[in-house]
């Protein structure tokens, strides 16, 4: 397995990335879908944020670059506006002088 | 700080284990005298929600550059303005190369999130509510 890094990409409805309605209902199918495409090329899904309102998602994957994590959407046929490599900061990290 | 206990038994699961980790964190914070004190009987007098915000450095939302240092500095008093607001900065994600963050938060609502950043002096692109999904969540039928 090779070095895993996190990736956040994004996906609004005012930019056709996110569908123009979806219900949680409508959105737990598809996820067993996303789920196995992730899988498949070798992205593990950490965590999706959805904003149902605004219509905006925010999905935190470990993949071992960018280019997975665009696979991973195009085999479910999932658009998105960007993806960006990130690093996590919260107030119980051990190595963070504050 | 001590939950009443009347709290696990009037609201739902998930509100229960969203205090629970809520008052988990709190204990834990060096600020939490000063947030307890603020909320109703030691307790949160909302139901927290959960907050993604963003920054972008394409629209002058996020420093032109930042280093992981700059950000240790800055966290802290990212952290305290959220503090003095009642909100609960649960995990910041940054792109160092691609210069764009999403700031995941607890907070009572939008407007909360928006006077910790105000406080802390940072602008942001947008505020959305979110819900989350995982793999290994309890209540998802796949």
């Amino acid at each position: 397995m090779k070095p895993m890094r996190f990736f956040m990409d994004t996906h609004d409805k005012t930019r056709n990335t996110f569908p123009q309605k979806l219900t949680p209902q409508d959105f737990e199918g598809f996820f067993a879908k996303y789920e196995s495409a992730c899988y498949a090329e070798g992205v593990i899904p950490v965590r999706l944020h959805v904003g149902y309102d605004e219509g905006r998602a925010f999905c935190l994957n470990m993949a071992p670059d960018a280019e997975a994590v665009k696979r991973a959407h195009d085999k479910v046929g999932l658009p998105f506006d960007s993806i960006t490599e990130v690093n996590m900061a919260t107030p119980g990290d051990t190595f963070f002088r504050r | 700080m001590n939950i009443p206990r009347r709290h696990f038994l009037k609201g739902s699961l998930s509100a229960g284990v969203a205090l629970v980790a809520g008052s988990q964190l709190v204990r834990s914070l060096a600020f939490a005298d000063k947030l307890v004190t603020s909320k109703q009987n030691g307790t949160f007098s909302r139901q927290m929600r959960y907050f993604m915000d963003t920054h972008d450095r394409a629209h002058g939302t996020f420093p032109s550059k930042l280093s992981r240092e700059d950000l240790e500095a800055f966290y802290r008093k990212y952290e305290k303005a959220c503090y003095d607001e009642g909100v609960i900065p649960v995990t910041l994600h940054v792109g160092y190369d691609d210069g764009r963050a999403f700031c995941l938060t607890l907070a009572p609502d939008a407007d909360a999130v928006k006077r910790a950043h105000a406080r802390a002096g940072l602008p942001f692109d947008e505020i959305t509510e979110i819900k989350t999904a995982a793999a290994g969540d309890t209540f998802f039928r796949k």
